[in-house]
């Protein structure tokens, strides 16, 4: 009974967002063309200082990432601030299922185009600059990225806790961690450049590890991991575990304080 | 009507400042401000080190300067963009303004240099971090700065030209129109030589990022701070042709920008969708 | 059985941060002791001005804020601790609410709430097609919502509320900024959907006197936070009925003070409407609208209309709280 009602909202909020890609077709351009242009001038940095090829795959793979992070950050993390202007939040609040359902209805709904966006990524590195990549292990590539993107939403949902209280502040807070992000995690280079220390901490964000483990992956002559890559895969688990149950705490946490200060609508 | 497009910018620009700048915290306008354009830079600066080995080169000195003025370049052409956007879907106000007697896009423009100015503390830092840190050498000296101030205005007016040209489309996008601005800037940053030069894209790409007043600007910015020897996006054009080239530039976008706001506006009038908004 | 709410001593305070209009910053008190308890099956008011407390009260009941002390429960369970319980029983409906996705149609956006209340899609498209045809918006039904008119919106949101059937309805302000014959429809249908479920309870906020008066079972009349009285319409009206009432038209008058002066006048409230001026008076006793048209007539002024009549809603919340509504209105934007 209680998984066919949270199956029912999650449904219920990822129709929505579905539908809402099939009315507004926009997004293909935005999604499927545009995203490009961030990654080919990184592709063509590389270029202008004479990198090896290998570089352009990790611009390939830090491109596709971003694809994920930004569906976290901005379709899940922060749609509760655009909730609250909406005035769908208060709805959200008072309805039996509870947030989670929605959050993850909000996150599934925005799946296809951020799957999309990934592959056709990963198709132009391919195509248009032969970017080399082959993956040596399917099984661990599967599960690095099934560790990643679970850590990873859980980390989203942490995060969507603050816009229940927060208003413009936790919008800029989101916006904050895109560059700085990708500097820590290694988007673009091997996150080992940072050095060792920076790139541990830097590892709890769950793409950083995710990240790093998939390069092992795909280029194990090239790519120097951070960490060998049973210890990254371990440490995927474990912040998949731990994201979640962090979540949940600080979801529960801040509606309380939320309902405390008032600050889940703007009129009293 | 000078006068009033005057007064009606100055009232944009103290309203996009309250928007920007109207932080529940300080600290993080200030760490917003700063940290994502140094974050951008530092992305930069590293791919370097790790191809070049942690040596210097002049090919560091051009992703810093191109880094250092992209926020200004953004921010001013997406002031305009996130003005019209925000009135419409967030604060609801666009009706109210565009119906009062003043003139809108000089409204619009008031906004867009507001945002132009929040962006200065991240381009002073981001050089300043430059000469300090990683010794780009930078050129600051008094003969060269009315050169400077006359180029930085120039392509301030250019921004703005192509902010109000993305505005003409935005009044006839709702849905996915706050994601229009992201998406131009997106494109400007490949084919404007913002942080590689331009030599390195494709030939068949090459006239195309010669439309751009952008391109001039931050070739011209660079010209005039660094020394000579520093790598240059468009070597064919020679120093003093460069300015030309911005100012021509600047002024074709700026007609471009007049009618793309025109024919928006009056497109959006005919259908009734200048103040309707969506979301999902 | 537990009544359908229930506040004792509730109290809802706000903390302002210090700014240039308060420079102290300091509380504000929405909610100063409320104590109300609405049985099952009654239409109950909430009425007062513009900041009253009634959207705070309202918002204590559906869940959304905590008291900062007190209690309050509906159907007997706690909205501060059994808050996910309280949720399932629920339902809110506000007055120019603009939430909703535009791009989906009526019928989408319907089905899509209902998910959230666990109600199987089949059994919810049912309910969302009678529900429609019920407050006249089923032909309307594939239009998206961007499409929709205030009324035809707040119907839909009407729709909204009643969908997962709740026991208990919160409906803050539901009318406001409709126009008359859209606020009449709503109406009509709250009395329908009431007369139907006798177990259900609705909590209706309002700052229409006619709307209280036409609908609720008891009204309580809320002002700066306390509940000033709580009766059905005709007691609160009996209680105002000390005096005479008359209402009085006349040739433009340049303000009544001279009027208040008289002796017997208690009150005198001027409107000045199509170059005449209609004055409502409350008197002491009958016999000194004398004085009044005496004075009058030795101002110039021609009697055009003179009308004894009975207390209203309005004259009792004037006399329980000291002004108008539309005054007392005023108060709260003048601080």
């Amino acid at each position: 009974m209680r998984v066919r009602r949270v199956w029912y909202a999650v449904r219920g909020r990822a129709y929505p967002r579905t539908v809402g890609a099939a009315r507004e077709p926009s997004w293909i351009f935005y999604d499927l063309a545009l995203p490009i242009l961030g990654v080919l001038a990184f592709v063509f940095v590389y270029r202008a200082l004479g990198a090896p090829p290998q570089f352009t795959g990790y611009v390939i793979m830090g491109g596709a990432t971003v694809a994920f992070w930004m569906n976290v950050m901005w379709n899940m993390a922060a749609q509760f601030y655009w909730e609250k202007h909406q005035g769908n939040l208060e709805l959200y609040m008072m309805v039996p299922c509870g947030l989670v359902p929605i959050l993850l209805g909000m996150a599934a709904g925005g799946m296809l185009a951020t799957t999309v966006r990934a592959a056709v990524v990963v198709a132009v590195g391919v195509l248009l600059f032969q970017a080399p990549l082959a993956v040596s292990s399917w099984p661990l590539f599967a599960l690095i990225f099934a560790l990643g993107l679970v850590a990873l939403y859980g980390l989203g949902m942490f995060f969507s806790s603050l816009f229940l209280l927060w208003g413009r502040e936790a919008w800029h807070l989101v916006s904050l961690l895109q560059e700085p992000v990708y500097l820590a995690s290694g988007f673009y280079f091997p996150v080992r450049a940072l050095g060792m220390w920076v790139g541990m901490v830097a590892s709890l964000i769950p793409i950083t590890l995710a990240l790093d483990g998939l390069r092992q992956v795909m280029f194990p002559a090239f790519h120097r991991g951070l960490l060998p890559l049973a210890w990254e895969v371990a440490g995927l688990a474990l912040l998949a575990v731990l994201f979640p149950v962090l979540a949940l705490r600080m979801l529960r946490f801040m509606e309380r304080l939320a309902r405390q200060e008032g600050r889940l609508s703007f009129r009293w | 009507m000078l006068a009033r497009a005057l007064r009606t910018a100055r009232v944009g620009f103290w309203l996009g400042w309250q928007v920007q700048s109207n932080w529940t915290d300080p600290f993080l306008f200030f760490v917003y401000s700063i940290a994502r354009p140094l974050g951008g830079t530092l992305i930069l600066v590293f791919m370097f080190y790790v191809v070049a080995g942690g040596r210097r080169g002049p090919m560091l000195d051009f992703f810093v300067v191109g880094a250092a003025l992209w926020p200004v370049v953004v921010w001013a052409m997406q002031g305009l963009a996130w003005g019209l956007l925000e009135d419409r879907e967030h604060f609801k106000t666009i009706a109210y303004i565009y119906t009062a007697p003043v003139p809108f896009w000089a409204y619009l423009v008031g906004r867009g240099l507001a945002s132009a100015v929040v962006a200065l503390p991240a381009t002073v830092l981001t050089l300043t971090v430059g000469t300090a840190v990683l010794r780009v050498p930078l050129i600051l000296s008094p003969d060269r700065l009315p050169a400077l101030a006359a180029a930085f205005l120039l392509g301030i007016a250019g921004l703005v030209a192509v902010g109000m040209t993305i505005v003409g489309a935005l009044f006839l996008i709702s849905g996915e129109a706050w994601r229009l601005p992201d998406a131009v800037g997106q494109g400007l940053y490949l084919l404007c030589g913002a942080v590689f030069p331009l030599t390195v894209l494709p030939g068949w790409l090459q006239p195309l990022t010669r439309l751009f007043p952008v391109t001039y600007w931050l070739e011209a910015m660079r010209r005039i701070l660094l020394p000579a020897g520093a790598v240059h996006s468009i070597p064919g054009l020679g120093d003093r042709a460069v300015p030309g080239a911005l100012l021509l530039a600047t002024g074709l976008w700026v007609l471009v920008a007049g009618l793309a706001y025109a024919a928006g506006l009056a497109r959006a009038r005919q259908k009734g969708i200048l103040d309707a908004s969506t979301g999902y | 059985m537990p009544p359908a709410i229930e506040t004792e001593d509730l109290v809802r305070t706000f903390r302002l941060r210090r700014s240039r209009q308060h420079p102290s910053g300091g509380p504000v008190v929405a909610l100063d002791g409320v104590s109300l308890e609405v049985p099952r099956g009654e239409l109950f008011g909430l009425l007062g001005p513009n900041g009253a407390g009634k959207t705070t009260l309202i918002k204590i009941l559906v869940t959304l804020l905590l008291p900062t002390s007190g209690r309050a429960a509906v159907e007997g369970l706690d909205v501060r601790t059994q808050a996910q319980r309280v949720r399932e029983r629920i339902s809110m409906v506000s007055g120019g609410e603009h939430s909703g996705y535009g791009l989906l149609t009526v019928r989408e956006q319907l089905w899509m709430f209902s998910q959230f209340y666990g109600i199987p899609s089949g059994e919810a498209l049912a309910r969302i097609d009678r529900l429609l045809q019920v407050v006249g918006l089923y032909q309307e039904r594939h239009r998206k919502v961007q499409q929709l008119s205030t009324g035809m919106r707040q119907k839909m949101n009407l729709v909204r509320g009643l969908l997962s059937d709740p026991r208990v309805f919160f409906l803050d302000e539901p009318t406001v900024g409709l126009d008359v014959g859209a606020a009449r429809d709503i109406r009509a249908y709250i009395r329908t959907w009431l007369a139907d479920r006798p177990d259900r309870t609705i909590l209706l906020t309002t700052h229409y006197m006619s709307e209280a008066e036409e609908l609720c079972d008891r009204v309580a009349i809320i002002h700066r936070g306390k509940i000033v009285a709580c009766d059905t319409p005709a007691r609160l009206k009996q209680a105002a009925s000390g005096g005479s009432y008359f209402l009085l038209d006349t040739e433009r008058l340049d303000g009544a003070d001279f009027l208040r002066r008289l002796p017997g006048v208690a009150r005198v409230d001027s409107v000045e409407r199509d170059g005449q001026t209609e004055l409502r008076l409350r008197l002491a006793e009958d016999g000194a609208i004398a004085g009044v048209v005496a004075e009058l007539t030795r101002h110039g002024r021609r009697i055009l209309r003179l009308q004894k009549i009975e207390p209203t809603l309005e004259d009792a919340f004037i006399t329980l709280v000291g002004q108008r509504l539309e005054e007392a209105d005023q108060e709260v934007i003048g601080e």
